[in-house]
């Protein structure tokens, strides 16, 4: 028994790269609002020429996951193809005075905030399926927050590689340095997924990260 | 402050000058405000300030908590932890407990 441990501890990593996946499953997670259904279109643009889905300055304009498969990205030589899972902004509270407050109808509003909660229990159970997470965060804000630290800590729990976005760098009032203080155990890139600032970046740290 | 100015509403305390020298605003007619009614005006606020915002109790064994259609408080721990959806009505003591979630758990 110890002969077969000794072993496997001494040849685990051939094993690994023998049975390692040509496909990596990554969800992009993140506060509503974060930019992640910016950030899957850029990335799906950028390689596809595709798009994933519609983005408003309402929170919660994605409340139901979405994947996209087959992505490949190839950076300096290396290359992954990702199978991109969009996920609901997940969030505590959900209160649809908040939708109303964009001049939604109350009817629509209300249904707003109940398929938004349904996502943010999808967005969860999607985690059980992922090889990795892309964590979106919004550098203007600050990353303290109950959702931001149960996320990386639940990530942390089930061993999956976790890269976090500082993402809306472009706005004058952007702290991706606040988001690196915040959690410097974990690979920090800051872009804007919306002009597109250092995304080169983000796809080499994806490459390295995922492949 | 049980003195109210009929006009602007701002409230002065009793023996204060402005109540004959005239209000700030230049209305010089006060409503005298009873201890009382004062206390049952503050009630009221504080009920209808409960019924809007978020229920200050700490989520329990519930994943989700329905205050009002429309209204929702999520233990994100619950639901990354557990794969059973545990949801609570307002009323403390009242849960629905999600049986396809559950169920599904059992299958694996």
């Amino acid at each position: 028994m110890g002969l077969i441990l000794r072993i496997k501890k001494k040849f685990g990593f051939l094993l690994k790269w023998f049975f390692r996946k040509d496909r990596m499953k990554i969800g992009i997670y993140g506060p509503p609002n974060a930019g992640k259904t910016t950030l899957a279109n850029r990335i799906l643009r950028d390689w596809t020429g595709d798009v994933m889905g519609a983005v408003s300055d309402i929170p919660h304009e994605t409340r139901r996951a979405r994947l996209r498969e087959g992505v490949r990205i190839e950076v300096d030589g290396k290359s992954v193809t990702l199978d991109i899972v969009d996920t609901p902004g997940l969030a505590t509270k959900i209160d649809f005075h908040e939708f109303m407050k964009y001049g939604l109808p109350e009817d629509e509003a209300k249904r707003r905030a109940k398929e938004a909660t349904e996502g943010v229990i999808e967005a969860i159970k999607w985690l059980d399926d992922l090889d990795g997470v892309l964590l979106v965060m919004d550098s203007t804000e600050d990353p303290f927050t109950q959702v931001n630290v149960t996320i990386v800590g639940n990530i942390e729990a089930r061993n999956l590689p976790l890269l976090i976005v500082a993402n809306k760098i472009d706005l004058p009032n952007a702290s991706p340095a606040r988001i690196k203080a915040a959690f410097p155990q974990h690979p920090v890139v800051p872009i804007s997924a919306l002009k597109g600032l250092n995304i080169d970046s983000l796809y080499k740290a994806i490459a390295e990260r995922f492949s | 402050m049980p003195h109210r100015c009929t006009k602007c509403g701002r409230e002065y305390a009793d023996g204060d000058m402005r109540i004959l020298q005239g209000c700030e605003c230049g209305n010089n007619k006060f409503l005298y405000v009873p201890k009382e009614e004062k206390r049952r005006e503050r009630k009221e606020e504080e009920v209808k300030e409960s019924e809007t915002s978020f229920s200050e109790t700490p989520l329990g064994i519930e994943s989700v908590r329905i205050l009002s259609p429309g209204m929702y408080e999520i233990n994100l721990e619950k639901v990354f932890s557990r794969d059973e959806i545990v949801i609570a009505l307002r009323e403390d003591g009242r849960y629905v407990i999600h049986l396809p979630s559950l169920l599904k758990r059992r299958r694996k």
